[in-house]
């Protein structure tokens, strides 16, 4: 399953706690835009600073062609852009990989990699929040506009094989599960749960089940 | 109505009852040894004269219809470890793809089917094609770890040494191939039925048998008796 996100009602999910706060890590999702316009549609924030731009933040830029993967501290950002993005209506497979604080990896359905090597370093202590379809930076902007689900997050940065493989359609169970620290299905419960454990998300405004992304079979997201 | 003969047939039952036999005179009564499977007419729907042609027909069938034990699509894998293979997809079949130069793995887990003698010898058969070669071999080397109730500790690997086949990929890069793999219960870790267990599958890319260029596009796996 999946929500469907109206940008315009504020609809998103988020936890106040950093399920993870540095390097290394990976974030990936479904996402199927409904909106060819907006240009800033934030499919995950895995983990920021509530009030502030520091953290991390990941996104479509769909006029832009581009999928980016953005780090940002007191000193500055770094972005990842994949240089490919889904067509309106249509689903396909996003992943961004952290994978050191002078290393960053964006991808789109498995490939379309792009890169960035500027070192930045959010502060542990200071990263406070988890999001999904937004970035809450104290006002909440950005948020996606269309279906989202299947949103893993690993403490490791995965090898573009493994993204391949998730973008294949494989359920985040049955990759390198043993760096699977937070799985969302996003399947439509209240709050949405983490299937690995802890840090489930708070539903704000409702966004409408909506249907599978292209899963294999098999691979139905657990309940 | 005919007079059949039952082997419960007591003489003074009213029946066509017998009062010797085999040397036991007054009541009769079946014994064990009375009559050999071999001994009797077979009218049931299975084949053969006698019972007995008809039971070995039937455990014939049983065996033959029975044979397969377990079996894992692409779909079912598991992807651990730095060197784990990739999911793919090819034509809209899930595949799991194996790169040419580096070993690269796959597990699959279950529970042995209780049809397992739990001695008896069997076959991995590896399903797969090359993802555009025509010509070369692939070398696959299959291993199992048991996971016997007592046995081994989950936080440990504990996988038996790998058992391997080297087959030449089909003429057609989109031509399945199934290279069996045999196993005896030792080789399989000693898996008995009902037992939970892991396999895993590792294309030897770097020995120097295995010759193909390219993926190999494994479809599926299955496990029968040899």
């Amino acid at each position: 399953m999946a929500r469907l996100f109206d940008d315009s009602n504020g609809e998103w999910l988020t936890v106040a706690s950093p399920i993870l706060d540095a390097a290394p890590f990976t974030v990936a999702a479904w996402i199927k835009t409904d909106d060819g316009a907006d240009n800033f549609q934030v499919i995950a924030a895995p983990v920021g600073e509530a009030g502030t731009d520091i953290g991390w933040k990941y996104r479509l830029r769909i006029t832009d062609t581009e999928i980016q993967f953005e780090a940002e501290d007191a000193g500055g950002s770094g972005r990842a852009a994949a240089s490919a993005v889904p067509a309106v209506g249509e689903w396909g497979h996003a992943a961004a990989v952290e994978v050191a604080v002078d290393s960053r990896e964006s991808y789109f359905a498995g490939a379309n990699k792009g890169t960035n090597a500027t070192s930045v370093t959010p502060l542990a202590t200071s990263i406070d929040t988890t999001s999904i379809a937004v970035r809450d930076d104290g006002s909440p902007s950005d948020s996606f506009s269309g279906d989202l689900g299947h949103v893993p997050i690993y403490d490791a940065a995965l090898a573009q094989g493994m993204i391949e493989t998730l973008a294949a359609g494989y359920n985040p169970l049955r990759v390198q599960r043993q760096n699977l620290i937070g799985y969302y299905p996003v399947n439509g419960q209240s709050p949405e749960r983490n299937v690995m454990g802890g840090f489930d998300l708070t539903v704000v405004n409702a966004p409408p089940v909506s249907p599978e992304p292209p899963i294999r079979r098999f691979n139905v997201a657990p309940a | 109505m005919a007079d059949n003969f039952n082997i419960s047939d007591q003489p003074g039952g009213g029946g066509a009852g017998v009062d010797s036999f085999e040397g036991r005179t007054g009541v009769v009564v079946a014994v064990a040894g009375d009559y050999l499977a071999s001994e009797v007419t077979n009218d049931s729907a299975v084949s053969g004269a006698f019972v007995d042609d008809a039971l070995n027909a039937l455990a014939t069938a049983i065996l033959a219809a029975r044979s397969q034990l377990d079996k894992f699509t692409a779909n079912e894998a598991v992807f651990v470890g730095a060197s784990a293979a990739s999911g793919g997809a090819r034509n809209g079949h899930s595949v799991i793809n194996f790169d040419d130069t580096t070993n690269e793995e796959i597990i699959f887990e279950s529970i042995m089917s209780d049809d397992y003698d739990g001695a008896a010898s069997f076959i991995v058969d590896v399903q797969w094609a090359g993802a555009t070669a025509t010509t070369g071999d692939v070398k696959w080397n299959a291993q199992f770890e048991r996971l016997a109730e007592a046995g081994q500790d989950l936080d440990t690997d504990g996988f038996a040494a790998a058992i391997t086949a080297t087959q030449v990929t089909n003429a057609t890069s989109g031509v399945l191939t199934y290279t069996g793999i045999t196993f005896s219960n030792a080789q399989a870790d000693g898996i008995q039925p009902g037992e939970a267990y892991r396999l895993k599958l590792i294309r030897d890319a770097s020995n120097v048998a295995d010759t193909m260029v390219g993926d190999a596009q494994v479809l599926g796996v299955e496990e029968r008796l040899a």
